[in-house]
């Protein structure tokens, strides 16, 4: 019952997608990061609500929250793993968020991030991106302080 | 039609993987609980911090996890989506789980949870999961009472 697991080729093709999502989201092109997603994806998000379900309310998401960035946005994957089979394939990292809002003020934060894909007619596409930041039980605040 | 048919069983062991999974958290059974994961799962939970690695960590941060709550609590899981194919799977599902305090007052939070899975000599392991709690931008709170 030995499973054939991580073909090199399926996961070049991951992380090759997820750099062109990182590219896109340093842009913030929308299109882009919207490219390689599934109509009905679920997505977790770190602000409220509690989930985003549909390529739509995906969307919307970006487009709340980009006009609140001035400038391009930093975004550096740190230990992402990649697993993939020929149909399904998960990947985790931590990422460092950083730029600056427009109202001048600054931030940098590590997010943790984990993303389900499919092959569907032969393309791998997200159906699935969780993005998060513990808390800190003392103050019930976001950790986003916290460094891997 | 065989894939098909391997596809729905999968779907179907990992249904039944995750309700055994919760049965043991429900009896706050911690040799149980950490039954179902490798050797080097790495976890992104809700609190305390960004990760943990391999199953050593984690159980500590389980242990202390349970020993938090230690009256009469319970666990359910709401809107499973479940992918699985080829000895690899992944699902993703909002968790309301919660207890009754000393002074009689119930406590209910909603939590995302999505976890991943290798098949591992014919049996699913959990490689990796991820819990989190969305926030409020403006106050940097952890939302934990927000319904889907």
């Amino acid at each position: 019952m030995a499973t054939e697991v991580s073909p090199a080729s399926n996961e070049a093709e991951i992380r090759k997608l997820i750099d062109a999502w990182a590219t896109a989201f340093r842009a913030k092109n929308i299109d882009g990061l919207m490219a390689n997603h599934s109509a009905d994806i679920v997505l977790f998000d770190v602000p409220t609500p509690l989930q985003y379900r549909g390529a739509d309310a995906y969307r919307k998401n970006w487009e709340q929250w980009f006009p609140t960035l001035d400038g391009p946005i930093g975004c550096e994957i740190r230990d992402l793993s990649v697993t993939a089979s020929d149909d399904v394939a998960f990947s985790h990292s931590l990422n460092r968020i950083s730029g600056k809002k427009t109202d001048g003020e600054a931030f940098d934060v590590w997010v943790r991030v984990t993303v389900g894909f499919r092959k569907i007619g032969g393309t791998w596409v997200v159906t699935h991106e969780h993005v998060s930041a513990p808390f800190d039980m003392e103050t019930g605040k976001a950790a986003c302080d916290l460094e891997p | 039609m065989a894939p098909k048919d391997n596809t729905v069983t999968d779907e179907t062991q990992i249904r039944d993987l995750i309700e055994d999974w919760a049965d043991a958290l429900r009896a706050k059974d911690l040799d149980r609980i950490m039954s179902y994961y490798t050797p080097d799962v790495l976890a992104f939970d809700a609190i305390s911090q960004l990760r943990f690695v391999g199953v050593d960590a984690y159980r500590k941060h389980w242990e202390a996890c349970l020993s938090m709550c230690s009256g009469p609590s319970f666990f359910e899981i709401h809107d499973l989506g479940i992918t699985a194919r080829d000895g690899l799977a992944f699902c993703h599902a909002l968790n309301r789980c919660g207890g009754t305090a000393e002074d009689g007052e119930e406590k209910v939070c909603w939590m995302r949870m999505t976890v991943c899975y290798r098949k591992i000599d014919g049996d699913w392991k959990v490689v990796h999961e991820h819990f989190s709690a969305p926030f409020d931008m403006q106050s940097g709170k952890a939302l934990f009472e927000l319904q889907p």
